[in-house]
């Protein structure tokens, strides 16, 4: 069998292994959108400015593909979203 | 490759629900010569039992749900936080009406706000089949944790 065969078949299980679904931060958010009920128009935010306060809480500005920009927060572990 | 202690689990209680299903027929069989009231009864006993076994065997252990929740890549970080604040609500609402005595004649609307959120979260992770599937087969488990009182 030719080398390049073989190298393929070798990484073929690590291809399928790999998690090449895993999220990006712009689809986590705005999926965090949708699920407080708010429109987004697509699945993926852009202009992600993040802040964090001294007591770990995190504040996360995003615009929608609506054009619509929210703002996300955390304190707690409570997740509230509104739009500015 | 050796069987992990899970796939044993799963061996054993596959193996038991196929042994009950064999010795059920048998049941029947042996009863046909019973009235039919109580070859009834001994169908309605085993079916109990086999649901019994069936509900045991879909019964995951909540920690390990979790754990799993914690770690798939396919929700993110946000999103995960945001289930969690959703899963806590529900418990918060559930305390309430039980303050307030008004559990029981609202149970319908608690499970399908359970069933909702079942729903949302099953939704979320198309990505994850696996976990997707145990989160079903571990409706019930859920929901009774879920109902538990804090104290």
């Amino acid at each position: 069998m030719k080398k390049w065969m073989k190298g393929i078949l070798w990484m073929l299980p690590m291809l399928l292994v790999s998690p090449a679904w895993a999220v990006s931060q712009a689809e986590d958010i705005a999926t965090t959108i949708m699920l407080r009920g708010h429109p987004c128009g697509g699945k993926q935010v852009t202009q992600i400015q993040q802040k964090e306060d001294a007591k770990g809480n995190q504040m996360i500005q995003a615009t929608c593909p609506n054009g619509v920009r929210y703002q996300i927060d955390v304190v707690n572990g409570q997740v509230t979203v509104r739009p500015l | 490759m050796g069987y992990t202690d899970k796939m044993k689990q799963w061996i054993i209680c596959i193996t038991y629900v196929l042994a009950t299903l064999v010795m059920s027929d048998g049941a029947v069989l042996a009863c046909e010569v019973d009235s039919p009231a109580a070859v009834e009864k001994n169908i309605q006993k085993e079916v109990a039992v086999q649901n019994e076994l069936l509900e045991d065997c879909m019964s995951i252990s909540m920690d390990e749900l979790v754990e799993h929740l914690k770690e798939t890549k396919a929700i993110g970080f946000f999103t995960k936080l945001a289930i969690r604040s959703d899963v806590i609500g529900f418990q918060d609402e559930v305390q309430k009406m039980r303050k307030k005595n008004q559990l029981k004649e609202k149970m319908g609307s608690v499970k399908a706000s359970f069933d909702g959120l079942l729903l949302k979260i099953m939704a979320l992770l198309e990505k994850d089949p696996d976990l997707s599937k145990k989160i079903y087969l571990a409706r019930h488990s859920i929901f009774k944790s879920l109902m538990e009182v804090k104290t």
